[in-house]
């Protein structure tokens, strides 16, 4: 069997395969990674220091050239609106600085009152760190993408991440200065949120299909009294194991009755503008660590 | 031996260079919108040009590029990037490789084929049966859009393999 001939003119390889072994043993090598990866969660955690090196520079600097030039573009073009929206900014800075005073009197009021019922400021006491984004997942199907920050800047495999103090998603895996981000309105991405109005949970599922609206699909949500309507907010749940409680997800757009009369099931517009995702923040805090820091605190 | 690293130069180039705008086109276009498939052209282009090893070698490492950084599980656009690679570069010898708008429609057929694939295995497979839906408003929409770009990128390719194999003819004809 002439498996190793060589090859008048081969292409590369002085000792060629020919083409159909190469393509079953690479066949067969691509399957065991396809068995190895889903079987076990190594490839969160491997970083590739060559991929690192050679790419994000470049992709970073790609990025940065693209938003210089628009920043660029936009000064030339807007210096004549500019000046017209600084008189009237002005204007609206007097009208602001007399209603801040008002504001400032209500928050002193407000944080007596929170005092008073002990309610934490969870949301806003969570600590971030913000993160460019860099590139996008290469096919039409899914919706991740990456960060440039990774694990040297402590960033961690399932943190939350949030943009325009709305949910985008978390993050699936992480290299020593890069990070890749899962966001909801992914296809294969579920939350499991709940209705800020009357607690009650739902699952949150992208969806292509529903996304080329702008929407994200809800399903599963028990509402027995008719209560949610058009507009209530939906948030993480306390009950997802990843996602930190209280992150506003979006608004009911649409909604009603499955077949089942049980549950209830319809579309939200998502808070985060996913068009325009440039810059978006990480939170730190997990939800394990979340977990622990309740309970110490419920027992001293 | 230097043309055979001259050729290697040049497709690992391209296929960096082609890499890098294709997870870079969100920078520069709206995050959500829909986007061609360059590393396909790429892939689908010296398959034709070259022949089956060729387009199967090229189409593994730009799916396990794309695997490494954006897979859930590697391997899966690996493979389906070879046989894709394989598949066009079977049209090697029967082809007549110059005429550009008969191999542009064969990347065409290369993207639909890649997209009803992905469908099986991404959507399918998770039960999202809908294919009607994910046909006309994925899987044809980006052939369309790819096909715009193979025909400005699929004469360039044509262009330096012509040169390439050129030099390689005089190569060879100085040692006779």
């Amino acid at each position: 069997m002439n498996l190793f001939r060589r090859k008048e003119g081969a292409p590369w390889i002085s000792f060629s395969i020919p083409g159909k072994y190469l393509l079953f043993i690479l066949s067969v090598l691509s399957v065991a990674l396809i068995l190895v990866t889903s079987a076990t969660d190594v490839m969160d955690h491997i970083s590739f220091t060559a991929l690192e090196t050679a790419l994000m520079p470049l992709e970073r600097g790609l990025a940065n050239t693209n938003r210089w030039l628009s920043d660029k573009s936009v000064m030339i073009g807007n210096i004549r609106t500019l000046q017209a929206e600084n008189e009237e900014l002005r204007r609206k800075i007097d009208a602001l600085q007399t209603e801040n005073i008002y504001l400032q009197q209500d928050e002193y009021e407000l944080s007596g009152l929170r005092k008073l019922y002990q309610l934490d400021e969870q949301y806003q006491s969570f600590e971030k760190t913000g993160a460019r984004v860099i590139a996008k997942d290469a096919g039409n199907w899914y919706h991740t993408f990456l960060i440039d920050k990774g694990s040297d800047d402590g960033i961690a495999v399932d943190m939350n991440v949030i943009a325009d103090s709305g949910l985008v998603g978390r993050i699936s895996a992480v290299g020593t200065n890069w990070a890749r981000v899962i966001s909801i309105i992914a296809d294969n991405a579920a939350v499991s949120g709940s209705v800020l109005t009357t607690s009650e949970n739902l699952i949150v599922q992208g969806s292509l299909e529903h996304y080329k609206n702008g929407k994200i699909r809800f399903s599963k949500l028990t509402d027995p009294r008719s209560k949610a309507s058009v507009g209530d907010k939906i948030v993480t749940s306390d009950i997802s194991d990843k996602f930190l409680p209280g992150i506003l997800i979006g608004y009911i757009s649409d909604i009603e009755n499955d077949s089942n009369n049980l549950t209830k099931s319809g579309e939200l517009i998502p808070a985060v503008n996913f068009d325009h995702l440039e810059e978006v923040l990480v939170i730190i805090t997990m939800k394990e660590d979340y977990r622990e820091t309740e309970k110490t605190g419920e027992a001293s | 031996m230097i043309r055979r690293i001259r050729r290697l130069l040049l497709y690992l180039f391209s296929l960096f260079v082609l890499f890098l705008l294709q997870i870079s086109l969100p920078v520069f276009m709206p995050f959500t919108a829909l986007k061609p498939n360059l590393l396909l052209i790429l892939v689908s282009s010296f398959g034709l040009l070259r022949g089956e090893r060729t387009g199967l070698l090229l189409g593994f490492l730009s799916g396990l590029l794309i695997d490494l950084l954006f897979g859930d599980v590697v391997g899966l656009y690996a493979l389906i990037y070879m046989f894709l690679g394989f598949i066009v570069g079977t049209f090697y010898k029967s082809f007549a490789t110059n005429r550009i708008l008969l191999s542009v429609s064969l990347i065409g057929a290369a993207d639909v084929f890649y997209g009803f694939v992905c469908y099986v295995f991404l959507f399918l497979l998770r039960g999202r049966f809908h294919f009607g839906y994910y046909l006309w408003h994925v899987i044809l929409p980006e052939a369309v859009f790819t096909m715009t770009i193979a025909v400005l990128l699929y004469p360039l390719f044509l262009k330096i393999n012509d040169l390439l194999e050129e030099r390689e003819l005089m190569r060879t004809r100085r040692f006779v």
